[in-house]
């Protein structure tokens, strides 16, 4: 037991509710001193003189004093001298007792105060502490801006003491001992005032009394009224706007312009698919303190993103997010109505190649159009020759076609160039030769490929099957016969349009009669009778009357129709709501193909996926399709030919089909089910393996050809950490039906990936969404 | 590759099949079904070729002696072949044309064929049964269904029925029996992408990887991994189409090592195979055959198609490129046999979708018809002859179903193809459950040796 110890507790005596505790000690003591022999001086010979120092306190604040006593048993002594140990840095003693603590803390803030009397020194130890501030007054005196500067005066301010706002620290500089000076944020907006404290640091750390400080801030006003997804501008005007200021959305921060003190500008992105409410606030910098907040609407839109996403599926190349944004606001069937609208836009030199097609149908302002056209082309097949240009007339006229009636389809099937190439209509002349007849080529897949189909179906497209089970055949060959007969004597124009002339064939320009290698002898198709004599254009005219007027038509053309846009195999009800449609679009008319293509998009079945998939949902997108829907999404656009050649590496040579037999059959039953499902006829062990490596060289940059304009690089330039990604692909790509499961393990395998390489990590995320079975169906 | 018990009877609730059939190839499965094994001494591999579009096998084997080929040409007019330029064949005086020859493109098959080790099927096509022209005309159920369609042809001689839509390959049903000796791949291998013949009942074919991948790049090995975890995940998907792609790709990613690693076993000299697509699957098959130990197989199916032999006008010049292509590369191909010593083991065969008319149309070529010339090479057959008879090249006669040349085959496509399951090793019972129509035909297979 130390001397110190001894001594100092003695003082515990003096007060009463020490006496317990005390009692015991002095219990303990006496069993020592009697135990032990050693005197309670830590060793030395016990004296006649046992003077004791105590204190009434054993602390003392800067500036303060405290009385210290020397007594001899109970009685005070005199005959020695006070003593403070260390220097006037650790304070002064009084004659009489009385310690003055220094102004400022020594270090360490423990004091020795001795008493010593001739060799003896008594000693007791003072513990320093800071004083408690003092709080008078603050400037300025009323606060008006949402951080000020403040000067807070009062006393007994030490270094690192703290303001206190509304009991919450702020950062604060100390001045001297009577100013400090400290931010001051005012977080209720029309409230009216705040109140201050001063708070010394340890040791022995207090705070002053409070101080009123009233606010007057004026109130803020946020505009726009409610938000867009996308970028977004916020105007904020208000009153005491520092450069200290940061806006906010949600947590996020938004770049801030301080225009003046009184308006600020923010710009930021708010993802698309939010609904509800954002939380704008406006915070220090300095302090991070949210100064204001506010709660934005975000404006109601007619569908949700997702829908939207999903119905660029069906009614166009993908989910552009630009697209996709503007069908949000303006809802499914004003964009239809404002597609159709639209004219086709034509593609002239000097770059009249198959890619440029491909870029307008992702990056153009047409792509419903475009995507019926080629939904048409699926089926009414023909290929150009070597010469891309070649392709564009018929493109053309495709595209146009998608807005008006399938009998002028079936015309410029009949009168288009390339066609006539391809299956041999071009100089098929009547045969005066008994020995030899009329090429059946083009006659034969009018009907079988192009119109009716080879077997009779019922109008809900299923096929009708006679007494045996077995399908009934639409035509026979004796109608193939009277059809190639009925459409001989057509050859080439003279050529007009030299961009689109090769080897003295005009390819814009239709084909015309040549009566000398008609036939004109009298022809039967169905139930028409083409009398003799007939021109070849009447003649023309009336066998393609006779097949539009067939019964098969409206099934055989709306289910491979909606195959193509939304649905592989669509229920018999689902083809029978469209047939009625194309049979007579509710103004008596058979055939037109604005009715029905809207009729096949907005039919519950179409939609019913939006928000209850269903186990038949959608189709498998077929490599043009994957190629131009994965373009849409990540923003690249093609250069040279590549996405013209990448979709013929997946055996799809688009615009280039090596027979007339599609790439893939409407009937086509995945092998060992039941499934229709006509683009798994490309889909095999080698090509899917190079879906893969054409995805993966795509996204990364190492498959030539693919390029990204300026500002397309919405995923990546608006979702910078792996989980906003794989966020935003879920609602862009996955139109809200990414399964947890399939987010956690992208964002877990992307997010600790170790790599030099900095976007290894964004470019996987995309690739393994974009990858998935459950991406490459869109359903 | 194994799909699990209870995934396959889920399949089979949803497809509403009582369990005969399964979407993916299994081979313990099929073991099971088939409990029979055939004979399995050595290697034996059927490759098929089918001519896409309807070869016109009129000019392919042409009567050689006078009478007859006059009145070939009469018929032919503009599309008929010189009598000089045709490659006569050995042993053929006895067909009922009399002698004929080879087109002049096909000099190595006609070699071949006088070596005794090819052979032609004459007039061959789809039939419901044995039936005259009288009654073919009168009652339309005994035609093949959607006669002179290409897709129905096509599909009905790789299936060896007369459906237009038949849901398996005869390759895939023999393939059902000789699953259990294909090793570690599928039995049916097609150099030509996904095809019907592939399809069995319980089985079904992949596809060959045939010339390069056009320049794409490799997904790396960590993300392949990841792949499989998310594929895995997709196989049990709800929506029926992520389902099959889900499986689809389990398998294919499960059997892309074996393949590499098969297709490039050994040095297979390139023996002039040519650089046409048909040149590039012969010389993959060629390969992959090379390679059978690295796969365990001792008994293969191939697939090839070469095309277009639609030939409805300026027929002269496309058909003989296109014959000309087949017949280089089929000399390399067996070439390249005799090389890995297999020259008795493998045959091969043609099909197509159907003939083409005897008289010609007005754009100088022929439109569609019927009964077929097909040519079957290899395998240790009796070569040297003409199995079945040639139609009498009489216009609207008995052997027309028109009035152009529509020739009503006299051999069907199963009684040829029931032979070759025998050469395959079938027994009896098995080549009445993989060609169930064949009892129709009174001449009943053909024999190849």
């Amino acid at each position: 037991m130390s001397t110190t110890e001894y001594m100092s507790y003695p003082s515990c005596l003096a007060r009463q509710f020490c006496i317990l505790p005390a009692l015991l000690y002095l219990g303990l003591l006496f069993l020592l001193l009697i135990n032990t022999g050693c005197s309670a001086n830590g060793g030395q010979p016990a004296s006649s003189e046992q003077i004791v120092v105590s204190t009434d306190n054993e602390t003392v604040r800067t500036g303060d004093t405290v009385v210290i006593r020397a007594t001899e048993n109970g009685s005070p002594v005199n005959d020695g001298r006070w003593e403070v140990l260390g220097g006037t840095a650790n304070g002064q003693i009084d004659k009489d007792g009385t310690y003055h603590a220094p102004a400022a803390i020594p270090q360490p803030n423990t004091v020795t105060i001795a008493y010593v009397v001739g060799s003896k020194s008594f000693t007791n130890i003072v513990q320093i502490l800071n004083a408690i501030p003092v709080i008078s007054s603050a400037s300025p005196s009323v606060l008006h801006g949402l951080v000020n500067a403040v000067i807070i005066s009062g006393d007994k301010f030490v270094k690192g003491a703290t303001v206190l706002v509304d009991g919450q620290p702020t950062a604060t500089s100390f001045i001297d001992s009577s100013h400090l000076s400290a931010t001051v944020a005012v977080t209720v907006v029309g409230g009216t005032g705040v109140t201050l404290s001063v708070s010394n640091p340890s040791p022995g750390t207090s705070t002053s009394a409070f101080l009123e400080l009233p606010t007057s801030v004026a109130p803020i006003s946020i505009s726009p009224s409610s938000l867009n997804g996308g970028n977004v501008a916020l105007t904020i005007t208000g009153s005491g706007f520092t450069s200290d200021m940061a806006v906010s959305m949600d947590g996020q921060i938004l770049q801030t312009i301080v225009n003046s003190e009184s308006s600020m500008t923010a710009t930021g992105f708010l993802a698309p698919w939010r609904t509800g409410t954002v939380q704008v606030a406006i915070s220090s910098k300095s302090t991070s303190t949210p100064l204001a907040e506010q709660p934005i609407p975000i404006a109601p839109t007619a569908v949700s993103f997702d829908v939207a996403a999903r119905f660029l599926t069906q009614a166009g190349f993908g989910p552009r997010p630009d697209l996709v944004e503007h069908i949000q606001r303006i809802g499914l069937d004003a964009f239809i109505t404002e597609q159709q609208a639209i004219a086709p836009v034509a593609i002239r030199s000097p770059d009249m190649n198959i890619a440029r097609i491909v870029n307008n149908a992702v990056l153009g302002t047409t792509p419903l159009r475009m995507r019926v056209a080629w939904a048409l082309q699926s089926f009414l097949v023909r290929s150009g020759i070597f010469i891309q240009a070649t392709n564009f007339p018929f493109e053309e006229k495709m595209e146009a076609d998608s807005t008006g009636n399938f009998r002028d389809i079936m015309t410029d099937v009949s009168s288009d160039v390339s066609m006539g190439y391809f299956l041999n209509l071009i100089g098929n002349a009547a045969s005066r030769d008994p020995s030899v007849h009329p090429n059946q080529n083009f006659g034969r897949e009018l009907l079988q490929l192009f119109t009716i189909g080879p077997v009779m179906l019922n109008d809900d497209g299923t096929v009708r099957t006679g007494s045996d089970g077995t399908p009934i055949p639409a035509y026979d060959e004796d109608t193939v016969l009277n059809v190639s007969r009925a459409l001989t004597g057509w050859v080439n124009a003279p050529p007009v349009d030299p961009e689109f002339t090769f080897y003295g064939a005009d390819y814009s320009a239709s084909l015309v009669p040549n009566e000398s290698q008609h036939d004109h002898g009298q022809k039967q198709i169905f139930d028409t009778i083409l009398p003799a004599g007939q021109t070849a254009t009447e003649d023309r005219t009336m066998t393609l009357d006779a097949i539009f007027a067939h019964q098969n038509l409206p099934p055989f053309v709306c289910r491979i129709l909606i195959q193509r846009l939304v649905k592989s195999d669509p229920s018999p009800s689902y083809v029978k709501r469209v047939v009625t449609i194309f049979k007579d679009d509710g103004r008596g008319v058979r055939g037109n193909m604005a009715a029905v293509v809207r009729a096949i998009l907005l039919d519950p079945e179409a939609r019913s996926g939006d928000t209850s998939p269903s186990p038949s949902d959608g189709f498998l997108q077929e490599p043009y399709l994957f190629e131009t829907f994965a373009m849409s999404i990540t923003g690249f656009a093609g250069a040279d030919d590549q996405p013209a050649a990448v979709p013929c590496i997946l055996t799809e040579c688009i615009y280039y089909p090596s027979t007339v037999f599609q790439f893939f059959s409407p009937s086509y039953v995945i092998p060992g089910t039941k499934i229709n499902s006509p683009e798994f006829q490309l889909l095999n062990d080698i090509t899917i393996i190079n879906r893969s490596q054409l995805l993966w060289g795509m996204i990364t940059g190492q498959q030539g050809g693919f390029i990204k304009p300026n500002n397309s690089d919405w995923l990546y330039q608006n979702f910078k950490t792996i989980p906003a990604l794989v966020d935003a692909l879920n609602h862009l790509a996955y139109h809200g039906q990414m399964s947890a499961d399939e987010q956690a393990f992208i964002t877990n395998y992307c997010s600790g990936l170790q790599t030099n390489d900095p976007l290894l990590p964004s470019e996987s995320a995309v690739f393994l969404a974009l990858n998935s079975d459950s991406y490459t169906v869109s359903h | 590759m194994n799909i699990t018990r209870r995934k396959f009877l889920n399949l089979s609730a949803c497809t509403g099949m009582a369990g005969a059939t399964m979407p993916l190839w299994a081979n313990a499965l099929s073991e099971n079904a088939f409990a029979q094994n055939i004979n399995s001494s050595s290697y034996k591999a059927v490759v098929l070729i089918t001519l896409i579009g309807g070869n016109d096998g009129n000019n392919m084997i042409v009567p050689i002696s006078t009478t007859s080929y006059s009145q070939y040409a009469a018929l032919r007019g503009a599309i008929a072949l010189p009598q000089a330029s045709l490659l006569p064949l050995n042993g053929t005086g006895g067909s009922t044309l009399g002698p004929v020859g080879f087109h002049p493109s096909l000099a190595n098959i006609a070699q071949r064929f006088n070596q005794k080790q090819a052979l032609i099927v004459a007039n061959a096509g789809p039939m419901v049964s044995d039936a005259t022209k009288e009654q073919l005309l009168s009652d339309v159920s005994l035609q093949p269904e959607l006669l002179y369609s290409h897709p129905a042809g096509q599909a009905q001689w790789l299936s060896s029925t007369t459906a237009a839509l038949p849901e398996t390959g005869w390759g895939g049903r023999v393939a059902d029996i000789s699953a259990s000796l294909s090793g570690s791949l599928p039995p049916v291998l097609s150099a030509s992408g996904s095809s019907l013949f592939s399809v069995g009942r319980t089985v079904q074919g992949i596809a060959l990887q045939v010339g390069g991948t056009g320049g794409t790049v490799a997904v790396p090995t960590g993300l392949q991994d990841a792949i499989r975890s998310l594929t895995q995940q997709d196989m049990l998907s709800d929506n029926l189409l992520v389902s099959e792609v889900a499986h689809l790709r389990n398998s294919a990613m499960a059997q892309q090592a074996i393949l590499s690693e098969a297709s490039a076993y050994g040095t297979l000299p390139t023996l002039g195979f040519s650089e046409s697509a048909f040149g590039s699957a012969m010389k993959t098959i060629a390969q992959i055959i090379n390679g059978r130990s690295i796969i365990g197989a001792s008994r293969q199916l191939f697939y090839c198609a070469q095309g277009n032999y639609d030939t409805h006008q300026r027929q002269l010049s496309g058909h003989a490129t296109y014959l000309t292509d087949l017949d280089s590369n089929l000399g390399a191909f067996m070439n390249a046999l005799d090389d890995m010593g297999l020259t008795d083991e493998v045959l091969i065969c043609t099909h197509s979708d159907f003939n083409r008319t005897m008289q010609s149309n007005a754009t100088l070529g022929s439109d569609h018809a019927w009964g077929n010339h097909q040519l079957i090479l290899g395998g240790g057959i009796t070569g040297g002859r003409v199995v079945g008879t040639f139609p009498d090249l009489d216009l609207g006669g008995s052997c027309d179903m028109g009035t152009q040349g529509l020739w009503i085959p006299t051999t069907s496509v199963t009684q040829m193809t029931a032979g070759i399951g025998s050469w395959m090793g079938l027994n009896t019972s098995q080549i009445a459950s993989v060609f169930p129509d064949l009892v129709k035909f009174q001449g009943g297979a053909i024999e190849l040796v």
